[in-house]
């Protein structure tokens, strides 16, 4: 989700960037073709994320929402649906607690995946 | 281990932190950053996203993440993903930076940076080869 809107320069400047750096992934092995390729990513970067700029500023004269502007959204519509998560767990463990323990658990198998969150690991 | 299972990815971590040198790999780089799988066919039917933390050079806290999405509201300082394919073929020993500049990884955050630590690739190789894993 979000983070693609890009303008044609944008995807221009990407497409430049990949196949300059693809060419230059030949020479990492050497430290001093490694230092190139840094510097060179790094140029290309800066200058990908100033044109992204300009075309913001562009598109915020012209009274059009740019890329910043999808993001902030993009961001409050994550941190909605978090909040929306954590509503719906907290009613479930409030349902479950009121339905009592002589109901037992429900058989079935367990869901695996992404729900389960890592605590703190030393 | 099941890959990007809750527990290989435990086992990845503590090998990561057993390393002597990740220290200076990590510093000056951004506190976090989120790493994605992202579904592949029947392969790799759901992505997993995780979400990690570091401090002082260690990796100190992780999470998989319960939607991808989270990470639009974490703002990591780096956002690293690719389909199922290219981590399998990472995990095989394929080069990550290669693959970053290539475009087959996607990198949001300072590309640089991580072009300069190139070196310190064995360090994730040690890793990786210290964990078991079971690839879909």
């Amino acid at each position: 989700m979000a983070r693609s809107g890009k303008g044609i320069a944008g995807r221009i400047v990407e497409e430049g960037f990949r196949l300059a750096t693809k060419a230059a992934g030949k020479v990492m092995n050497d430290p001093r073709g490694q230092d190139a390729v840094a510097r060179a990513v790094g140029l290309a970067q800066r200058g990908k994320r100033r044109i992204e700029e300009l075309q913001e500023k562009a598109m915020r004269a012209a009274g059009i929402p740019g890329r910043q502007d999808y993001q902030e959204l993009s961001k409050q519509l994550a941190r909605i649906k978090r909040k929306a998560r954590e509503l719906a767990a907290q009613l479930e463990a409030e349902r479950s607690q009121e339905e009592g323990p002589e109901e037992g658990p429900e058989e079935g198998p367990e869901e695996r995946g992404p729900r389960g969150s890592g605590p703190v690991h030393h | 281990m099941r890959f990007a299972s809750q527990e290989w990815i435990e086992a990845v971590v503590a090998a990561l932190n057993a390393q002597p040198d990740l220290p200076r790999a990590l510093a000056g780089l951004p506190r976090d950053a989120a790493f994605v799988v992202e579904a592949d066919g029947r392969a790799f039917r759901r992505s997993v996203a995780v979400h990690a933390e570091q401090e002082r050079g260690r990796v100190v806290r992780f999470r998989i993440l319960p939607d991808e999405d989270d990470i639009l509201e974490l703002e990591p300082g780096y956002v690293i993903r690719a389909p199922y394919a290219v981590w399998k073929e990472l995990l095989k020993g394929g080069d990550p930076v290669k693959a970053a500049l290539s475009g087959r990884v996607r990198v949001e955050g300072d590309l640089e940076a991580l072009v300069r630590r190139s070196g310190y690739r064995r360090l994730a190789d040690a890793a990786l080869a210290a964990v078991r894993t079971e690839l879909p």
